[in-house]
């Protein structure tokens, strides 16, 4: 009933609303209480069924707070609603080639964490195939995404689905799409910032860019300590390094002034990272994720800061 | 600052971001107290806290105290929450500090003053 007053009412495309849900999203969305989340979800819901234009920023801002490294119910269930919008409003989703990318970007990242509970079995077989409908649809927006789709990919490999397509990649490109040469195109595209930071939440951001640009090296344990409690201290959530490995090499690029002052050096919250692993395949992932650019850098597209 | 904290100080009013929760013990009359280190760029100190507060405060946690004041104990400066003052949550993680000088290292200083007063 509101929702339909709002509409009426709403001069503007609903911008100043949409404005005011991403705001509360990025800054509030921890502290939300259950109810809130829930209404939040349903706003989402009818904004997409609406057509409101907008409605697939507000999305990917929800996205964003699925934290890597996470199965808490709170959390899961908001992979899992968001997965129920994107995947009822599909033709709303193939409008926003955005909005694919960062969706299969999200969700392949997202399909290493749910293992071991019936739920989450159940929860990663709608993923995959969520994600191989829209790879094989819309190859070329996922294409967009660049070399970390291929170690995305990588990652997820061993699923039967992923097997298939990863067939298909490497013998086959054409059938994905006409202008797919194969893997080494992939590989030679740099990945955006937008979807290296997309999977970390606000919170993880924030901590993180404060420990890049405002701790002195020497200084740094307590916050290691505080963080790697907050996100690092389960077994689930080691493959959260990876995301972090990837953020600092490619979206952390601090300015000549801090690189030259005795703030916290990349390399050392890397060793930290690489160093308190305590799981040897989410280790050789995240070393992996440290090498990505510098196996395929060029110097006419990729940024020296990224190795 | 932490640095400007004397011994008999009254409406203290800093902002701290909390380094470590002590053990809680238990007072005659019924109470949890816990010391708290805290710090700010200018150098750490200890804040004793009582009952509740004590249990949700947290390492990381950045702490506005209104109207403490300071006191020694056993020979070191301590912190409190005074009548009508409280401690408030601002926020976590984003403050820079120094760990050193740590103002509530047992001072000779102190206990000195402390026995003179009683004397």
């Amino acid at each position: 009933q509101c929702y339909r007053d709002l509409a009426l009412v709403s001069r503007d495309g609903m911008n100043i609303v949409l404005n005011k849900i991403n705001h509360i999203l990025m800054e509030k969305y921890l502290k939300l209480q259950d109810t809130c989340r829930t209404q939040l979800m349903w706003l989402l819901r009818e904004l997409v069924k609406s057509g409101v234009l907008g409605a697939d920023g507000v999305c990917m801002t929800f996205m964003k707070q699925i934290a890597g490294g996470d199965v808490t119910a709170k959390n899961i269930w908001l992979a899992e609603n968001v997965l129920e919008i994107l995947t009822e409003q599909r033709e709303w989703v193939l409008k926003s080639s955005l909005l694919i990318a960062m969706a299969v970007y999200t969700y392949l990242r997202l399909i290493v964490d749910h293992h071991g509970t019936a739920q989450l079995q159940g929860l990663r077989q709608k993923e995959v195939e969520f994600c191989i409908s829209l790879l094989r649809e819309r190859f070329m927006d996922c294409f967009m995404i660049g070399r970390d789709l291929v170690r995305l990919l990588q990652n997820v490999a061993r699923i039967p689905e992923f097997e298939l397509l990863w067939k298909d990649i490497i013998h086959n490109p054409q059938v994905l799409s006409a202008q797919f040469t194969g893997v080494l195109q992939l590989l030679q595209s740099r990945t955006s910032r937008k979807f290296l930071a997309c999977r970390l939440t606000p919170d993880m951001e924030t901590k993180l860019l404060f420990m890049t640009s405002r701790v002195r090296f020497g200084q740094q344990k307590r916050y290691q300590d505080w963080f790697q409690r907050q996100y690092l201290s389960t077994p689930d959530s080691q493959s959260l390094r990876c995301d972090l490995i990837r953020y600092i090499c490619g979206v952390v690029h601090p300015s000549n002034e801090v690189l030259s002052s005795d703030i916290l050096p990349r390399w050392a919250i890397i060793g930290w990272l690489l160093t308190t692993c305590t799981s040897n395949v989410a280790a050789s992932n995240a070393k992996l994720a440290l090498f990505y650019d510098w196996l395929f850098f060029n110097p006419e597209k990729d940024s020296i800061m990224n190795i | 600052l932490v640095k400007d904290v004397k011994p008999g100080l009254k409406n203290l009013n800093l902002i701290f971001i909390v380094l470590e929760t002590g053990r809680v013990t238990k007072t005659k009359d019924g109470h949890e107290v816990r010391t708290c280190k805290v710090a700010d760029k200018s150098g750490s100190i200890n804040i004793s806290v009582w009952d509740d507060v004590g249990n949700l405060i947290q390492p990381g946690d950045i702490i506005r105290l209104t109207k403490g004041y300071a006191s020694v104990f056993k020979g070191c400066l301590t912190l409190y929450t005074g009548r009508g003052g409280d401690l408030q949550k601002i926020g976590e993680f984003c403050m820079v500090y120094s760990e050193v000088p740590n103002f509530s290292e047992p001072n000779p200083e102190y206990v000195a003053q402390q026995s003179q007063s009683k004397g």
